[in-house]
């Protein structure tokens, strides 16, 4: 039977290892979520992505169950990884941390296409190339 | 964990969403939570957003030395999005929180619930008149897993109800000796001490999980039965060894493992030599599309799966240790290192 919808939270932890400390669980919590239960089922779904970020989406009904999906990694984390930068740069009009190539950036468009507002291909990476360059990394050919 | 938190929230639009999440995220400890405003849709199951499309976002900042001037590069932060005119935002509202206003907020959801044929699961703070022939788990799970409302405690309850002799009842489990791996809130060694066990030793190396089955063990008037530790099985874990001074070499009948498949996998031998030959083995928390990982080394280690239970995505195996017999010991076993 279809379920009355209370809440939707949308959060951000490590694959594998979130805990029940903020801000998962204040977020959960306030809605009557079991916070552990969460945790549990979110770190053995997301466990093979360990050392990712992975957005989560919770959708919480009336009788406090809830149910959720995972999405792909954040652009700037998948970014980070491929071109091996603990940090973005603060001035990134001034100053480059490193450089990604344009083939990194179609494989990062393509992961993460079914997550972007972006027409096609093409407009994906575009998104991720904006995102790059502000984060102060030059798209190398 | 600090006792208190800063509770960061603000009120924004979609737009604006973009850049303050950005700034929670560098800012706040653990990242930022985005809740949208919704509405009712046309169906009971849908929801849309409210016009504008707004959302509250949130974050968090730890008690500490940088509290300030973390606190003062949101404000700042802030200020300069609203300078820039971005899309409208509301105001910034701090409210200090404590472990224990999330930690609890659930409970007022948690009600006395029936599992299988004769489980009753009853909170604590909640009144319940068993009926005849309902064993009675009296919880408080506190922030320990095992509430009972999880489909991987649930399916172990069940798969407890076909254990033993056919119309064993309560005594199903007379006398045996039980481990309990990962006992959370000790809901499953409640469970096993209920059903006759002799004895039950419940391990795990979380310090929450074991004051909540301490508790709970005393409370169900079960601590001569359940006999909790912190400790693991096998290799260390996070510091946490095996129990000291106990011989755990085939020393139970019975075991649960209801914890998360890669465990189930690499406590496998410890299991496999913690048990007697034919003692039955409760593999639990295996989501489905990882089954195999536990499987396989299960069976690696001699055991024989003798049901399959599914409920929803989540996986839990009744297997059996080799008997005991002439044969006994023929099977190469992969022994732990």
């Amino acid at each position: 039977m279809a379920k009355k919808i209370r809440a939707v939270v949308k959060v951000q932890a490590q694959a594998g290892k979130a805990t029940p400390a903020p801000p998962i669980g204040p977020a959960l919590g306030q809605h009557g979520i079991n916070i552990m239960a969460f945790v549990k089922e979110f770190n053995e779904r997301t466990a093979p992505q360990t050392g990712m970020v992975i957005p989560a989406e919770i959708t919480v009904f009336e009788d406090r169950s809830f149910t959720f999906i995972t999405k792909t990694p954040p652009a700037a984390d998948l970014l980070k990884r491929e071109s091996g930068v603990a940090k973005g740069s603060g001035t990134p009009n001034r100053a480059t941390v490193g450089t990604v190539s344009r083939a990194k950036i179609r494989a990062i468009a393509e992961l993460k296409m079914q997550d972007l507002n972006a027409k096609d291909l093409e407009g994906a990476e575009k998104m991720i190339e904006g995102t790059a360059r502000s984060m102060g990394l030059e798209v190398t050919a | 964990m600090p006792d208190r938190w800063l509770e960061v929230s603000i009120r924004a639009t979609a737009e604006a969403a973009e850049a303050l999440s950005a700034l929670f995220e560098r800012a706040g400890q653990g990242g930022v939570v985005i809740e949208p405003e919704l509405r009712p849709g046309p169906d009971v199951d849908e929801v849309l957003p409210t016009p504008g499309a707004f959302a509250m976002l949130r974050t968090y900042l730890p008690e500490g030395q940088d509290l300030v001037p973390r606190r003062r590069e949101i404000e700042n932060s802030v200020g300069l999005l609203r300078a820039f005119d971005l899309a409208p935002m509301g105001d910034l509202t701090f409210r200090w929180i404590g472990e224990e206003d999330w930690a609890n907020a659930w409970k007022q959801h948690y009600s006395v619930q029936r599992i299988g044929r004769r489980w009753v699961i009853k909170p604590r703070w909640q009144a319940f008149v068993p009926g005849a022939g309902d064993l009675v788990l009296d919880l408080d799970p506190g922030m320990a897993f095992g509430t009972g409302l999880h489909p991987t405690t649930q399916l172990v309850l069940e798969c407890l109800e076909t254990l033993g002799p056919a119309g064993g009842g309560a005594g199903r489990l007379a006398g045996q000796d039980v481990l309990d791996l990962g006992t959370g809130s000790g809901i499953l060694s409640l469970a096993a001490a209920r059903l006759g066990a002799g004895s039950v030793l419940a391990l795990d190396v979380d310090e929450v999980a074991v004051a909540a089955a301490t508790e709970n063990a005393a409370q169900n008037g079960l601590a001569d039965v359940v006999s909790v530790r912190r400790a693991t099985l096998g290799e260390p874990i996070n510091g946490v060894v095996t129990v000291p001074g106990l011989d755990l070499v085939a020393a139970f009948d019975g075991a649960f493992a209801n914890i998360v498949a890669r465990v189930i996998a690499e406590r496998a031998p410890a299991l496999e030599r913690a048990l007697r030959p034919g003692a039955w083995l409760i593999a639990s928390g295996i989501i489905a599309e990882r089954e195999a990982e536990a499987a396989v080394p299960l069976a690696a280690q001699g055991f024989t799966t003798e049901r399959r239970l599914q409920q929803g995505d989540w996986v839990t195996f009744l297997c059996r240790k080799e008997p005991a017999g002439p044969l006994s010991g023929a099977a190469p076993t992969v022994q732990e290192a």
